[in-house]
């Protein structure tokens, strides 16, 4: 048992009892924790804005084998703009659904802090960009050692021409020769461009046009490949799309 | 080993299902039970059969309710223009212990959650979307929580709402951002209520 304070940004809570809520956060320096944040729901409380979903803040948690508790803490991003634009709050819901998905608790990964913050930071200034949250799945796969071989086909190591395929089961390019036929079909634009995802700064990667068939390709190849890791649809995605096919 | 005869282990273990209650209060609930007559034991399990077998949900506004339509549906002196879109039964209590509002209510039994799983569709949106196109209404006063999911269902609903040509608005922040509706004092909510903006 001991107090630790540490950077955090807030992933979910859930109700408990009269006024409390449990809090799931990535903290920067024990990775996913639960705690349990006291009064919260009381509109009158200090602590309600510092346990929204996405806030970046500095807590101080009191720390016990199972479930913490929060003492205190400092916002000091709130994001709010992030909760008042329903696309950018889907967005950032399954971004944190897939690092609670991925990660066990109190499995400190500093890498995944930083690309999760510096994600929302993006999501604030330029709005939720499809090409973000894919820089997102492709970084946090390959932080957690799942990172997809793109340079050549996975099975025979043929360097990559006009026609391949993706295999999440096999975790890479297929060349059309070793391509058993039921995967996705990929074009040299998009496997380039995820190779850019991996390796360029963020920012950078903002004036990359993105055209209608790439982002198609990119989108069913990092859904299925998630899939294949997760095993099971996150419960985000199904809204994130809805809105997307919404056109009042 | 055993340590409670077995109908005290099965109330303890019911008691515990309920929000809010650990096997510790389980235990001191099912003692204090125990503690009284059987005729007050009684008039416990009576009251949670009945509220469960009478109350069914208002095939206008969605309240829980004894009689369909619900009574604040019926009052005559309900201005049927208005309508307020409330998360759950509870906010409607609180509502009206305000006395600012004199319209009529929609309750959707939750609010919209993606990591939840919870989307619109588990909601009483679709109700909601049919009432406004029988009834005629001037304005439609969204007062969702003020915390991330009564934000997004605030959002949503305009979205859907907006393209009908109807006013929407959605009660102020004068509460502070994450709490619960309900827990609100009535000075406090009341200011909200009446310092509502268009969305
Ligand atoms: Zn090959
Ligand atoms: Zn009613």
């Amino acid at each position: 048992m001991s107090l630790v304070r540490t950077e955090a940004l807030i992933m979910k809570g859930m109700d408990l009892g009269e006024a409390d809520r449990i809090v799931t956060a990535f903290t920067r320096k024990k990775g996913k924790v639960r705690m349990v944040a006291g009064g919260v729901r009381r509109t009158r409380s200090s602590m309600a804005a510092l346990v929204q979903p996405f806030t970046y803040s500095s807590l101080v948690i009191y720390s016990t084998s199972s479930l913490g508790r929060l003492r205190h803490g400092e916002i000091i991003e709130s994001f709010a703009g992030l909760r008042e634009d329903l696309v950018s709050m889907a967005s950032a819901s399954y971004l944190m659904e897939l690092v609670d998905f991925l990660l066990g608790e109190e499995d400190s990964q500093e890498g995944v802090f930083t690309l999760l913050l510096n994600t929302l930071q993006l999501f604030k200034e330029v709005g939720p960009r499809v090409l973000a949250i894919r820089t997102f799945e492709l970084r946090l796969m390959a932080i957690l050692g799942y990172s997809p071989h793109l340079d050549s086909c996975v099975v025979c190591g043929a360097d990559y021409e006009n026609k391949a395929f993706f295999s999440s089961n096999q975790g890479g390019i297929i060349c059309s020769n070793c391509s058993g036929g039921g995967k996705i079909p990929v074009s040299l634009g998009s496997v380039r461009l995820m190779n850019e995802l991996l390796t360029k700064p963020l920012r950078k990667l903002l004036n990359i046009r993105l055209d209608g068939l790439m982002e198609e390709e990119m989108e069913r190849i990092m859904t299925d490949y998630i899939l294949y890791h997760t095993e099971r649809e996150l419960k985000s995605l199904s809204f994130l799309r809805s809105l997307k096919s919404f056109n009042p | 080993m055993r340590y409670f005869a077995r109908p005290l282990s099965r109330l303890m273990s019911q008691l515990a299902k309920l929000p809010g209650i650990g096997p510790k209060t389980a235990q001191r609930l099912t003692f204090y039970i125990m503690g009284g007559s059987l005729e007050s034991a009684r008039e416990l399990a009576n009251a949670i059969i009945e509220a469960r077998e009478k109350i069914r949900y208002c095939s206008v506004c969605c309240n829980y309710t004894e009689e369909d339509p619900c009574p604040i549906c019926q009052a005559p002196e309900r201005d049927r223009s208005l309508l307020c879109v409330v998360e759950n039964p509870r906010d409607i209590l609180a509502m009206e212990k305000t006395g600012e509002f004199k319209g009529i209510y929609h309750v959707l039994h939750g609010s919209i959650s993606p990591i939840d799983g919870i989307g619109p569709d588990n909601l009483r949106i679709k109700e909601l979307l049919e009432r406004l196109k029988k009834d005629n209404f001037q304005e439609i006063i969204v007062a969702t929580d003020p915390n991330v999911e009564g934000e997004a269902t605030a959002l949503y609903l305009a979205r859907i709402i907006k393209p009908l040509g109807i006013r929407i608005s959605r009660i102020a922040h004068g509460l502070p951002v994450g709490g619960d509706l309900e827990y609100a004092d009535e000075v406090t909510l009341g200011k909200a209520l009446q310092g509502r903006k268009e969305l």
